[in-house]
């Protein structure tokens, strides 16, 4: 399980192991004051972040990084 | 930053003409005060009430309570910013206040505002018995049953019902101009004679996530970067509450009757400096945004040089996660940290008595840092009993326990099994002890 | 005559050190090592009838039996008091004493251990009742004149006061009481001794969650089949099952069958704990299935499930979070879910 949270710190407390950081408590997957296709790509960009996670290798709580 | 306070405490209520405040008792015109209230056409009509703590009564549909103030001397308006007042910098001169009394807005919250905002709670107020458990319980009220035009969008049923509310209070306060106080204090924040730990208030404040509604500062309630303010400031009512939200944090008179002000103020020149109160808001979206919240916060500490800092919060939820940031700054700049905070607000949801004997595993903090190792806990105030029948009840006839089923109504003046009929927040007004008025509170077991 | 059972690991046995810590479970009449200074305590009030020893290595890799061996011991002698330990400093020795508190407790039997505040044997039971101790054995006298008297009033039912006043660890229950002085004052009292570096006593201990062991990475992402879950209370339009706003006990599953991302005519967020108009303007701002389509068809997931699942995470109780996780994990188990995306508001 993958866990997208504009809250990381909170999630990795309760103990989801592989946490991706969402945009915001209101929409997570994306950011609405974007142009329609900035915002889908940008919702794609953190859905692979977050299926990246769930192909890592992790021991503990881990703030799984975006891609450079 | 001199403050003198005049207080007029008050022990009656009276029907009679003129307003007036004379040896405890206050004279309250209804006729004068409906006709005040009627002015703005966004209300259609209005109920004027006396209520004294200890009466068989319950009120309900209580939006705010309002503590009526008036500056006698000194620049700016008693609670500026909102209603027309001006913005004018407050907090010096000479400002005459009532004690123990409030002006209590009561109005059934409209459907379609029930329908948008799931924080416009109906709330009550048991002025006896086993739910009389709040300090709200302990006020005399001038309280006004108001309602509304039926189809005002919500930042107009706020403002029409906040300024009804202030019109009342400014009209009983100014009858003191004139008067003599039996009480006066002087409140300063003189550097002490000798070095002292230097001690700054951390007082958080919820901003709503819908916009113009929520706590204001000098009628600002959007979220903001944090601020400065003098203790007078708030004592003069820089912090207001709105109408809409149910949340006990926002009460007006609340921010004005704050005891950690008082506590603060009678500890400063004895065992601390008190160098000011940080207003951060709380509640941001972005975690970004929530950090920064907490750096310049810790910054602003810094900047005052403190050695101490007294955190507080008056939500719940995600507003914890800026907090405890906050307080996790603070700790790792060297300024030692206290943390005055409610638990979990899961745990008054039982309200029952299962709670007093078998105790609750709920978690008593949603989140928390390794850093926050000095907190007070206020515990809750579920009443332990059902709620008896009133033979009197102010602000309406029934009440929506649950939001989804806004047709569900409960008679208010019969018996309330709070436990069996609340499946969400406590409709208490108040239930929550943010600033530490009581002595209650919860232990390990 | 209070009967006292004593647990007790390998080397406080006498027997050996590490080179021992494979010692099976096995049980001794009376006491052992350091339960001779607990039968002193006890005096003529009661006895320590039984000991068992088990080596830390046992207990840790072969939990089950060893679990299994605690209880049939707790089984055939019936203690009315199980003391473990103190364990001190020792981890898995402070594991092995929670888990026999563990056992006791599921048999109504009184126990009560002893570790240091730092031993993760902490997190393995919270509801144990640890006396805390220091690292070493030198402070064995100390901590069993706490652990016993307060291991004598459970076993006699009688109503226990504080774990401050009783001398244990926060155990993740806590109760209303009233204290000393109002809220405002003792925070502003506790600052000021905190400052002149004065004792003080928080009135909430930091608490820790659980761990939750991570699962291993999915192999072949290609290949799998991937489940959406969200906590922002996705629903269909007009909220069929009537999902709380807040305060919500129970989780609800919908289809996403035939549909290549969630429309506002078919779908809003009713998550009553945030702004929720712009979720509800455009649902897969929370439940992002336009992109995870565009991924399906591109062959970059092999499958998406049908049913997403959702709950409004807006003051829930710990108690319903867990249960509504359990059977999630085990609707998705079921459908042959190898991934699951999980989108908390």
């Amino acid at each position: 399980m993958a866990v997208l949270s504009a809250l990381p710190p909170l999630a990795m407390q309760a103990g989801a192991n592989r946490v991706v950081q969402g945009v915001k408590i209101e929409h997570v997957c994306g950011d609405p004051s974007l142009p329609p296709d900035a915002d889908r790509a940008l919702r794609r960009r953190l859905v692979e972040q977050a299926l990246r996670a769930l192909q890592t290798s992790v021991e503990q709580p881990t703030l799984v990084q975006a891609e450079r | 930053m001199r403050l003198e306070l005049g207080t007029f405490p008050v022990t009656r209520l009276a029907v009679g003409s003129p307003t007036g405040w004379s040896g405890g008792q206050l004279t309250v015109d209804p006729a004068r005060l409906a006709r005040l209230v009627l002015e703005d056409s966004r209300i259609r009509d209005v109920r004027v009430d006396l209520v004294e703590p200890g009466e068989d009564a319950r009120i309900i549909h209580v939006r705010d309570v309002i503590e009526p103030r008036v500056k006698v001397m000194g620049p700016g308006h008693a609670y500026p910013g909102i209603c027309g007042h001006p913005p004018d910098s407050v907090g010096e001169g000479v400002t005459f206040r009532f004690s123990g009394l409030g002006v209590l807005v009561a109005s059934e919250v409209l459907p379609h505002i029930r329908r948008a905002v799931s924080a416009a709670t109906d709330s009550l107020i048991d002025m006896s018995g086993p739910g009389a458990v709040t300090v709200y319980s302990t006020l005399r009220y001038v309280a006004l049953t108001l309602v509304t035009q039926p189809d005002l969008e919500l930042a107009e049923w706020n403002d029409g019902l906040r300024r009804a509310g202030h019109r009342v209070a400014d009209d009983l306060a100014s009858s003191l101009r004139g008067l003599e106080p039996p009480e006066r204090r002087i409140f300063s924040l003189a550097p002490p004679r000798a070095p002292l730990p230097r001690v700054v208030h951390v007082h958080t404040l919820n901003a709503s996530m819908v916009p113009d509604i929520g706590t204001g500062v000098y009628g600002f309630t959007p979220h903001a970067l944090p601020m400065l303010l003098h203790p007078n400031e708030i004592l003069d009512g820089a912090i207001a509450g709105d109408m809409v939200v149910g949340y006990p944090g926002k009460c007006t008179w609340l921010h004005v009757n704050n005891p950690v002000l008082t506590a603060l103020y009678a500890r400063h020149g004895q065992d601390i400096e008190w160098v000011g109160s940080i207003i951060a808001r709380t509640r941001w979206g972005a975690l970004r945004e929530k950090q920064l919240s907490a750096y310049q916060t810790v910054k602003l500490a810094q900047m005052l040089r403190a050695q101490g800092a007294l955190v507080t919060w008056n939500h719940g939820g995600n507003d914890l996660i800026e907090v405890m940031l906050t307080i996790q700054g603070l700790e790792k700049a060297a300024i030692k940290t206290g943390f005055l905070t409610i638990e979990s607000d899961i745990k008054v949801v039982k309200l029952s008595r299962e709670l007093a004997e078998t105790g609750s595993d709920e978690p008593p903090l949603l989140f928390s840092v390794p850093e926050a190792d000095a907190i007070v806990s206020t515990g809750t105030l579920a009443p332990g009993e059902v709620l008896p029948r009133v033979s009197r009840v102010i602000g309406g006839d029934s009440l929506v326990f649950d939001q989804e089923r806004p047709d569900a109504r409960t008679p208010a003046a019969g018996v309330l099994d709070l436990e069996a009929l609340s499946g969400a927040y406590s409709p208490i007004f108040g239930h929550f002890d943010n600033y530490g008025l009581g002595r209650q509170s919860y232990y390990d077991y | 005559m209070l009967r006292v059972g004593h647990y007790i690991n390998q080397f406080f046995a006498g027997i050996g050190g590490e080179q021992s810590a494979n010692l099976t479970p096995q049980g001794r009449d009376g006491p052992v090592g350091p339960g001779r200074a607990l039968q002193l305590l006890l005096k003529n009030t009661g006895a320590v009838v039984s000991t068992l020893i088990c080596g830390d290595s046992f207990f840790n890799e072969r939990a089950t039996e060893a679990r299994s061996a605690v209880r049939a011991w707790m089984e055939e002698i019936r203690p009315d008091l199980v003391i473990a330990g103190p364990a001190f400093a020792a981890g898995r020795y402070g594991v092995a004493c929670a888990e026999v508190c563990r056992q006791a407790a599921e048999l109504d039997i009184a126990a009560v251990t002893g570790m240091h505040p730092e031993n993760p044997g902490l997190l393995v039971y919270k509801q144990a009742y640890v006396v805390p101790t220091g690292d070493s054995a030198a402070d064995l006298a100390r901590a069993l004149n706490v652990m016993l008297p307060l291991g004598q009033k459970l076993a006699s039912r009688v109503p226990v006061g504080p774990a401050a006043v009783e001398g244990h660890l926060p155990r993740g229950v806590r109760r209303p009481g009233a204290r000393g002085e109002i809220g405002a004052e003792r925070a502003i009292a506790m600052l000021v001794a905190k400052l002149a570096g004065q004792p003080f006593q928080t009135e909430i201990p930091v608490d820790k969650y659980e761990a939750v062991p991570p699962a291993p990475p999915i192999a072949d992402l290609r290949h799998a089949t991937i489940a959406v879950v969200t906590t922002g209370a996705v629903v269909p339009r007009g909220n069929p099952d009537h999902l709380k706003r807040c305060s919500e006990t129970r989780w609800a599953q919908y289809t996403l069958a035939g549909r290549d991302r969630l429309s506002s005519d078919e779908f809003e967020c009713v998550h009553g704990g945030f702004f929720n108009l712009m979720a509800s303007e455009n649902p897969n701002l929370v439940l992002p299935l336009d992109v995870l389509r565009d991924l399906q068809r591109e062959g970059k997931i092999g499958n998406l499930l049908d049913t997403y699942f959702t709950t409004t995470g807006n003051d829930q109780r710990l108690i319903d979070c867990r249960r509504n996780g359990a059977e999630i994990a085990a609707a998705v188990q079921l459908a042959g879910v190898d991934g699951v995306l999980l989108v908390a508001t």
